[in-house]
């Protein structure tokens, strides 16, 4: 009985897994996202961030602002909720360098240090979105991590059910119990967040996407609050030759045209959008 | 290895079947081997502490039983109590007694330097010397014959299934079953999934998510927290000890069930207590016997009046708040309940009570679970003064906020079918066990158990509480 519930629960999962978020809907479709940029005319450009970068660019204002200096583009997001470089580094080599789908450029929007090195807290995560089943034994090793966390690597690989189960907790909890969201908040924040302030994950990045032909652009995206960018990201990105946009501070940009410390509303995503379309302009011009 | 860990299973998936089909000394070896490989996980030096205190009880143990000489067999016990206890005092107090003394000197225009060791504790240090102290306790009273199968001593001490958190086993009970080399019989699979299912789910889901309530309560500071909070933040405790503390125990004796090992029942839906006596036959059932049994009773009990009872009691639950752990929120907790134990019992509360369920029985409960919980308070918290600041705004501040409702509702949420479960229990005297239920009703409560533990895991897997004891 209990193995019929575990398989009711993995085939319910799977028919019904992309209505329990936006973001998991977005997860499931950043493939078919990659491939349309793939063949779409123009220099494809990938936005490569979190939901500041779904908030924060709008596509479509890029495009039409390139378009307007003569630079035919094309223009696609993937922007999975609450992921950084960890996250990234993984979808960009499962969707973007083996696949072969590669755009001209990866422009990957970051704020604070979600560029840095950080450990991997929720081997499910990714295991069920951004590697294969054949990668854990090789990602385990890379990420250093124990039996444990290589299991829980491996199942969320394997089972849908395992692999988005915070996310059902989540929604449940949301819904069964009063002002449990912000209660959530409190504890997340509470936690332990130390980040040892290395790039060795941006670094393969860049240079996984060189080795591709892809060049990389990095944004440092406006928050509410202002944020100092490290000193060792300024000197990773002048030795790697990689451009940093730097969109913190705009003129027109008022903390009202925020919805909370971080996400845009549509009126500052347009003003970002612009001045970001400004650099990349700048920064196609100069390619070869 | 954690019970809550993929290691663990794997490791038992490995030991289970030679246990099963092996006899004799073979098995007895394996158990042992295995028994020391789990221990060595944690830190393979500390199997050098199991290894004396074993061998220590062996040839005392021996020696007391071969000699007529009654001073001779006390020296010999006097042998294995300072071993033992030595172990625990160096590793568990040192630096406690250290600073407390250093402190005591500087109240007295002393001033020295504390020589402070930082000294690591090893997992499981209290249990097992107490264990093992048992055995040769038994043997020196007459109780047990000592054994001379070294190997069977060794897997009495080292049996890994109880051997990091208890239960506390006596000699009587668990060193037959290894000379005996008891096998799994007709239902030990069944009673066995239960316990480790029942276990696994108290640990993962109701210990692990109150963590996240009770931590984010003692974390704060008093000034941000309000009297209710304070409240949520003991009953999310008092959930968290007992899930994680009756899981591991409930674990323990399912694994064992498999290996053909009945171990101790450890809990015995301790939150239904009547009065904080009734507590203590409820509550970690194997430590507070072995006080009673070893110290308790020696030192006179209940039977020489009612001052020196209490202060029996009182220094009982002084050495067993000590016992877990060197610091003085420990203490102060152990001295609390013998203070309740005192009241109780001068004051004759709670006797000639009716055996059946009424409305002054249940007012008993919840007055008991709250005098708990109480405790609770001081147990969790990190200083007095901690302690001291949330008790008073227990009975100074009511502001009910939104942490409160939401914390309120995550305990119901998650210990609610519990309750429900232990209630029906206690009411039919366990004739409502899982265990006797029809196979269906069996497999929807497994599965709801699993299904929970699947999608409503802890953010963070953690260690079992009792394991820094």
């Amino acid at each position: 009985m209990v193995a019929a519930t575990l398989a009711v629960a993995e085939v319910g999962m799977r028919m019904f897994e992309s209505r329990l978020s936006v973001d998991v809907a977005h997860l499931l479709e950043i493939s078919d996202i990659v491939n349309r940029l793939y063949e779409a005319d123009g220099t494809r450009i990938l936005f490569v961030g979190n939901s500041m970068i779904r908030r924060g660019i709008d596509p479509v204002l890029v495009e039409k602002e390139l378009e307007a200096r003569a630079l035919p583009v094309s223009v696609a997001s993937v922007f999975p909720d609450a992921s950084s470089i960890v996250h990234w580094q993984y979808l960009l080599d499962r969707h973007v360098w083996r696949s072969g789908l590669s755009p001209e450029l990866v422009v990957v929007g970051f704020a604070r240090d979600q560029l840095a090195d950080r450990a991997l807290d929720r081997p499910e995560r990714l295991g069920r979105w951004y590697a294969n089943l054949s990668d854990v034994v090789d990602i385990a090793e890379r990420e250093g991590l124990g039996f444990d966390e290589s299991a829980r690597l491996f199942l969320a690989g394997a089972s849908a059910a395992y692999g988005s189960r915070h996310r059902v907790e989540q929604r449940v909890l949301d819904a069964v119990i009063p002002f449990y969201r912000r209660s959530r908040a409190v504890a997340v924040t509470s936690r332990d967040g130390r980040v040892v302030r290395r790039y060795s994950r941006l670094d393969s990045v860049v240079a996984g996407n060189r080795e591709h032909g892809v060049t990389t652009v990095l944004v440092a995206l406006p928050l509410r609050d202002r944020y100092d960018i490290d000193a060792g990201l300024y000197a990773l990105a002048r030795d790697a030759k990689t451009p940093l946009i730097d969109a913190r501070l705009l003129p027109g940009l008022r903390r009202e045209q925020f919805l909370d410390d971080r996400h845009l509303r549509p009126e500052g995503a347009a003003l970002v959008s612009r001045r970001v379309a400004e650099d990349l302009a700048g920064i196609l011009q100069r390619r070869p | 290895m954690l019970f809550n860990s993929y290691v663990f299973w794997a490791f038992f998936a490995l030991v289970l079947p030679g246990a099963v089909l092996l006899r004799g000394t073979p098995r007895k070896l394996l158990l042992l081997i295995a028994s020391y490989v789990f221990y060595g996980f944690w830190d393979w030096r500390f199997l050098s502490l199991i290894l004396l205190s074993t061998l220590v009880d062996y040839y005392a143990a021996q020696a007391i039983d071969r000699t007529r000489d009654q001073n001779r067999s006390f020296r010999f016990l006097l042998i294995s109590v300072f071993t033992n206890l030595g172990l625990l005092a160096f590793f568990k107090y040192f630096d406690f007694f250290t600073v407390q003394l250093a402190q005591l000197l500087a109240t007295l225009g002393f001033h020295v330097a504390a020589p402070l060791l930082d000294v690591v504790l090893p997992v499981g240090i209290s249990f097992y010397t107490f264990q093992t102290l048992g055995y040769t306790i038994d043997v020196y009273r007459g109780h047990t014959k000592a054994t001379r199968e070294a190997l069977d001593l060794a897997l009495f001490v080292a049996f890994f299934p109880q051997l990091v958190a208890g239960p506390i086993e006596r000699s009587d009970r668990l060193l037959p079953q290894i000379q005996n080399d008891t096998h799994p019989v007709g239902d030990s699979f069944r009673e066995g999934l239960y316990l480790i299912i029942s276990g696994l789910f108290r640990k993962v889901v109701i210990a692990d998510n109150m963590a996240v309530i009770a931590n984010a309560v003692f974390a704060a500071e008093a000034s941000e927290l309000t009297g209710p909070e304070v409240l949520v933040g003991a009953y999310a405790f008092a959930f968290q000890i007992y899930g994680d503390f009756s899981g591991y125990s409930s674990v323990a004796r399912g694994v064992s069930r498999w290996l053909g090992i009945d171990l101790t029942v450890n809990f015995r839906r301790p939150y239904f207590a009547r009065d904080p006596t009734d507590f203590w036959r409820r509550w970690h059932i194997s430590l507070s016997s072995w006080f009673r049994d070893y110290l308790y009773i020696p030192l006179g009990g209940n039977r020489t009046g009612a001052w020196n009872t209490c202060r029996n009691l009182l220094l009982v639950m002084l050495l067993g708040g000590l016992w877990h752990g060197a610091g003085w929120t420990f203490v102060i907790w152990g001295a609390l309940h013998g203070a309740i134990l005192c009241v109780y019992r001068l004051f004759g509360i709670g006797r000639g009570r009716r055996t059946d369920w009424h409305l002054v029985g249940m007012l008993e409960m919840v007055v008991t679970f709250h005098l708990v919980c109480l405790g609770w308070l001081l147990f969790r918290a990190e200083t007095v003064e901690q302690a001291w600041s949330m008790l008073t705004l227990l009975v100074t501040d009511t502001t009910v906020t939104s942490t409160v409702v939401a914390g309120m509702g995550l305990i119901l949420f998650y210990c609610g079918p519990l309750i429900a479960y232990e209630t029906a229990m206690e009411l039919t005297e366990e004739r409502t066990r899982l265990t006797n239920a029809a196979w269906w009703f069996r497999g929807l409560a497994y599965s709801y158990c699993v299904s929970m533990m699947l999608f409503f895991p802890p953010p963070t897997s953690r260690e079992f509480i009792y394991f820094q004891f």
